[in-house]
């Protein structure tokens, strides 16, 4: 999943490095958290959450 | 020519609101822009201060043998609408299943010459018909409008409006999402929100229009937001999407 | 549109417009209330109200309208020393000097923003300047050409540098040569020529950038310093009486000293590495585990949880990362927050080795790879360890690797002197050059907090090292000794408090310098095994230069020897000693201002070492001869000083020494006019050098006047766009420009929407893709500012609102931003005022009678001082 990392960003601007491949974890894990906290939305991204993305890139 | 075509994943998510004010924000960055109202519901002409009670539409034209284009209006600010218009229900099927040919819309925009510049915006209901249909083939760009929740969600993942845009790569290529009406207070829809961006990504327009009550009191006043509260949260993040619509056909506000 | 003609649209003739304009131009009598609106206020004099007419008039004449609204502004913009409410006759030779001023000196603010036609004098003069200098500029460009490509094919970085020095191949025949270009004698004429001739081409080399100009300073200043010391002594020993002898051996050991600090620095930070971070493989199963511990002994929770829950927001797999507060204090309520955010809580029964014991302790109950100890008030950003681990997978022997210390809050030195991000701390010069030349050298040192450590070599060298009170640069020497390598990150990626009170600061120094003297003492980077020569001389130096206080004692009284005792502690006439000196003092001011960049402004350090020379002074003594005295004392932070006031306790002995300097001077005095004529330069040399003293001693008694501080939690500055949302259902678009743990201040459009004090609000903060919501309620509101108190957040939210402000990665980095780069003479000027402020500070606390000259003294100073141009911010209208 790819998130928006214009701090990261910045601050290799700023650092005046190259921009390093920065991995957002927390928000991924989040995610895992969200899932499991309403199981409506895991039942429904459990079945149809692969084609979706694959429909819609 | 930028023909939008705003179509809600399902009812009462804000479509006719969202088109309205766009098309207002729009004229504020000097754009020409037309609204088309294809709902049937009718709603859209109340955003620019039409009376409540007047019946004109292009579609009871049509039923009265006038020409359509004849119910054009423009607002005070300029924006330029044509209201769908009151029908009853056989007035209604005799329309959708009668008059309206194949590829009619596209025909009929292409009749009206408009210069290049000039943008169109299809407000289409979230049923699928003939008219919604044209207007989702006839458009340069889809908005499907959503609300944070989950039966939007269901409806986007599996419903017949989306099977039927996401079967077709020519429609699903130029779908964007929007949305609208995002309850900060609310933990699901802040957790939601979070999870349609992993799920639409790119596809997602990058402006979450918020749940803000002066876009009800706008609606209220007969307005457009910009005009009834123009320093509200409201009108800035409708003035990033128009920003953003801007970028995508590559137009220069002036 | 407005009704008024426009001159440059119109055909005819000058005059004609100006009449048309009168007559056609109904508005000119409201134009000129808004005018006077503008420019004054209404409580203008007559005066005053007469003098904005006649600029009215005159801009009238002369202006589009347009242009004309634009003049108030512009003039209190420009003249910001003068009020226009209150004009007297000085204001005009303000606005005559400040007119001079920007024209002449400020060309670059005037050019952009003032009509053309002034631009075109602007330009005419700016044309005269750059022909002045062209001569010069021609040389250094093509020097620039030169040295661009030899820095291009020669640019240092951790991936091709080769840390191998040889010394005997290179050094015996630099010797060679220098020693030729040091020993040789030379007359007064020959010695001020050469003195010129090198000072020619430091002068040349000062403006371009590169490695080549910063070798030849080092070179030319090296040469320079050691020619003034083997001059003192080959010929300056005066052993005919024993008091000269006496006077003349404390000199020169001081000055030796400084020598071997200047030749140690230059050494130490020759060629900085600018190492970057390395990439981390893709798959994040292959990245090692992570265990961080935040130690802490007294400190608050609130301070340790800030840093926790940023500890927790660091992006790193979760199961390779495990956080630990090491309670040295054993408090329940640490405890409970341990276990309500899931992190490890570790305690010991006794506190042997303090903060080294406790991680020591901590180390062998823990097993990640890497071992990141934070300080509890030093708040990582989430990327700390994407920025840092790479580096340890790229180098298997690295064993440290340390990052910046950054403050988010002012230290004693900024708040007192108010320098606070405008002119570079103590701490930036060591972390920016300092550090970075160290890494060269592979000596960089560990610093005790925001640092990664492998666990494997760590535990090899037995754990952070307990023997001395600065175990942190004690257990780097134990890793560098076992041949492990170290690294230094120069991207802030942490910030943390700092020491609030000057006394609390000095006692940090002190611990300092004593622990360094200690571990001289007892592991002798010289002695030993296992270090590189390089990696000792840089150890070397670190720990030489906290004995600095003696030596910077011996400076500071040294002028007495001969004005009060009449010794010739310097056995030369005042001449030679001009010609030796001042060009060794010169050539290392420039080398050094070239070295330092924008991390450390000139001047500033005297102030900075002169402060810490007493205090550190005894404690270093005395670990050299007995390293076990001493105990450790903790850095007491986040203390408020709830009134201003002057610490007398810290400030004793630099009166005792202003008192001694003062005796100087009237000595001076004596001698100038009693003594025999050949000694008047002598005589002046010592008065300028006591003169000098005296500034800097002034500076220090300025530190010692602690400044109130307003609030206990430190606002930092930030720029977001955020949204508030009213009880409502409202939502309203705001600016935050400043957030701390309980609030925020704001911007937002008054005039459109209302907030009642103590109305409850809501506030969304963005961060990436996401917004965090957090309760507010209003507490002050003016004009279009609001502050803000947060609700009572909890712990969720408490973590969402670190991972919107300390956490973001990039929060830190434009901190360097504000430093211009070092202008010596300018330095020079703030030092005057900042030794000046010092006596002014002192002569308020004398008894009245003696205290009227000076104050009228003051006033006039502040008088001329007010006619002079000022500063304006450039800023466009």
């Amino acid at each position: 999943m790819e998130y928006e990392n214009n701090d990261v960003k910045a601050l290799c601007k700023n650092s005046n490095i190259d921009p390093i491949n920065y991995k957002e974890i927390k928000e991924s894990e989040t995610i895992t958290k969200i899932k499991k906290k309403w199981p409506l939305l895991d039942q429904i991204l459990l079945i149809n959450n692969q084609p979706f993305i694959q429909r819609t890139k | 020519m930028p023909i939008l075509c705003v179509q809600g994943i399902q009812g009462s998510v804000g479509n006719s609101t969202v088109v309205a004010n766009v098309a207002r924000l729009l004229q504020e960055l000097n754009q020409d822009v037309l609204v088309f109202d294809l709902n049937p519901n009718n709603l859209l002409r109340l955003h620019f201060n039409m009376d409540w009670q007047n019946p004109v539409g292009w579609a009871s034209h049509i039923t009265h043998k006038k020409p359509w284009y004849q119910a054009a209006f423009k607002c005070e600010q300029g924006v330029q609408f044509i209201p769908f218009g009151t029908l009853d229900y056989t007035e209604y099927e005799h329309l959708i299943h009668e008059v309206i040919y194949e590829n009619w819309l596209s025909q009929q925009l292409e009749n009206l010459n408009f210069p290049a510049s000039k943008w169109i915006i299809l407000n289409t209901s979230n049923e699928l018909n003939t008219l919604s249909v044209q207007a989702l083939n006839a458009c340069n760009m889809i908005i499907r409008v959503c609300t944070p929740d989950l039966s939007c969600l269901s409806q986007l993942v599996n419903s017949i409006q989306s099977n039927y845009i996401n079967s077709r790569p020519e429609l699903s290529d130029k779908a964007f999402f929007l949305i609208n009406k995002l309850s900060a207070v609310s933990q699901l829809e802040n957790d939601l929100s979070l999870v349609f961006k992993n799920l639409m990504q790119k596809k997602l327009i990058p402006v979450n229009v918020h749940d803000d009550e002066n876009i009800k009191e706008a609606f209220a006043f007969k307005s457009t937001v910009s005009l009834y509260a123009s320093k509200s949260a409201a009108t800035k993040e409708l003035r990033s999407l128009a920003i953003w619509l801007l970028t995508q056909f590559n137009v220069q506000s002036s | 549109m407005r009704d008024s003609i426009y001159f440059n649209e119109s055909n005819d003739s000058y005059v004609e417009q100006v009449v048309n304009s009168i007559l056609v131009n109904s508005n000119l009598i409201e134009n000129w209330l808004s005018f006077k609106n503008d420019i004054l206020s209404d409580k203008s004099t007559r005066i005053s109200t007469f003098i904005a007419s006649l600029i009215y008039l005159i801009t009238f004449l002369l202006l589009t309208e347009e242009n004309r609204l634009r003049v108030p502004y512009i003039l209190k913009h420009y003249y910001p020393h003068i009020n226009f409410d209150t004009v007297n006759g000085w204001d005009i030779l303000r606005f005559f000097l400040q007119s001079i001023w920007l024209i002449t000196v400020r060309t670059s603010i005037v050019k952009k923003t003032i009509d053309d036609n002034i631009a075109l004098t602007v330009r005419i003069l700016a044309f005269i300047k750059a022909a002045l200098y062209s001569p010069f500029k021609k040389t250094t460009h093509f020097i620039r050409l030169k040295t661009d490509q030899f820095d291009k094919s020669h640019s240092i970085n951790e991936d091709n540098y080769q840390n191998d020095f040889h010394p005997f191949a290179y050094v015996l025949l630099i010797i060679f040569i220098a020693s030729i270009s040091v020993t040789i004698p030379f007359t007064i004429y020959a010695q001020a020529i050469f003195s010129f001739l090198l000072w020619i081409v430091a002068v040349l080399a000062y403006p371009i950038v590169g490695q080549i100009s910063r070798l030849v300073l080092i070179t030319l200043s090296l040469t320079i310093s050691s020619r003034y010391l083997w001059w003192r002594y080959s010929e300056t020993i005066n052993i005919d009486s024993s008091i000269d002898t006496f006077f003349g051996i404390v000199l020169i050991f001081a000055e030796t000293y400084t020598w071997i600090i200047l030749f140690l620095g230059f050494f130490q930070s020759v060629w900085p590495l600018e190492r970057k971070p390395k990439t981390l493989p893709e798959n994040t199963n292959q990245w090692p585990s992570v265990d961080i511990f935040i130690p802490t002994y007294n400190e608050a929770l609130d301070i340790v949880k800030i840093t926790t829950l940023a500890a927790i927001n660091i992006d790193w797999p979760k199961e390779k990362l495990h956080i630990y507060i090491l309670d040295d204090g054993n408090r329940p309520q640490f405890k409970e927050f341990c276990e309500q955010v899931n992190v490890g809580y570790l305690t010991r029964s006794d506190n042997i080795g303090a903060k080294a014991g406790n991680i020591n302790q901590a180390l062998t109950v823990t097993n990640g790879e890497y071992v990141t100890i934070f300080d509890c008030d030093h708040i990582p950003v989430r990327s700390f360890l994407q920025v840092t681990m790479g580096s340890f997978l790229a180098e298997k022997k690295l064993a440290l690797l340390q990052t910046p210390h950054h403050f988010y809050s002012p230290d004693p030195f900024e708040r007192n002197l108010n320098t606070f991000k405008k002119t570079p701390n103590e701490n930036s010069l060591f972390y920016g050059v300092v550090q970075a030349g160290n890494d060269l050298w592979n000596a960089a040192f560990f610093c005790g907090s925001c640092a990664v450590l492998k666990r494997a070599p760590l535990l090899e060298v037995g754990g952070i090292a307990v023997e001395t009170v600065t175990e942190d640069a004690h257990t780097a020497l134990n890793l560098h000794r076992k041949g492990y390598h170290s690294a230094y990150l120069n991207i802030i990626q942490a910030s943390g408090h700092a020491t609030e009170s000057l006394s609390a600061h000095i006692g940090q120094r002190i611990r300092w310098a004593r622990g360094m003297a200690q571990v001289f003492r007892i592991d002798n980077p010289l002695l030993g095994p296992g270090l590189s020569l390089s990696q000792r001389l840089c150890y070397l130096n670190a720990m030489l230069h906290f004995f600095g206080g003696v030596p910077r004692l011996i400076f500071l009284l040294a002028p007495l020897g001969f004005l009060v005792f009449h010794s010739f502690s310097i056995y030369a006439s005042g001449i030679e000693i001009l010609l030796y000196a001042l060009p060794a003092i010169i050539h290392s001011s420039i080398t050094s201002a070239y070295m330092q960049g924008r991390y450390r402004h000139s001047f500033w350090a005297e102030i900075y070492e002169t402060v810490l020379a007493w205090y550190i002074a005894y404690p270093t003594t005395v670990a050299l001869f007995n390293p076990k005295i001493g105990s450790f004392n903790v850095t007491a932070k986040g203390g408020l000083i709830k009134d201003s006031f002057f610490d007398l306790t810290i400030s004793k002995p630099y009166l005792f020494l202003i008192g001694l300097n003062l005796v100087g001077i009237g000595f001076a005095i004596f001698r100038y006019i009693y003594g025999p004529t050949h000694e008047d330069l002598t005589v002046s040399i010592n008065l300028v050098w006591t003169l000098y003293n005296l500034i800097v001693l002034g500076g220090a008694i300025s530190v010692a006047q602690e400044s109130r501080q307003v609030r206990s939690e430190h606002r930092i500055e930030i720029n977001t766009e955020v949204l508030l949302r009213k009880e409502s259902g409202h939502l309203l678009t705001a600016l935050m420009i400043d957030f701390s743990n309980s609030g925020l201040g704001l911007k937002f459009d008054s005039t459109a929407f209302t907030i009642l004090k103590n109305e409850k609000l809501h506030v969304i903060i963005p961060r990436g893709d996401r917004e965090f919501i957090f309760p507010i309620r209003a507490i002050n509101i003016n004009n279009n500012s609001l502050s803000v108190v947060f609700d009572n957040l909890n712990l969720n939210q408490q973590l969402e609102l670190v991972k919107c402000t300390y956490s973001r990665s990039d929060a830190w980095c434009s901190w360097d931003n504000y430093y211009n780069i070092d202008k010596p003479l300018s330095s020079l000027i703030s030092i005057l005022a900042v030794g000046f402020h010092g006596y002014v500070i002192l002569a308020k606390k004398l008894p009245k009678p003696i205290l009227k000259p000076f104050l009228i003294a003051l006033h006039s100073k502040s008088f001329i001082q007010s006619l002079l141009p000022v500063n304006i911010v450039s800023h466009q209208y």
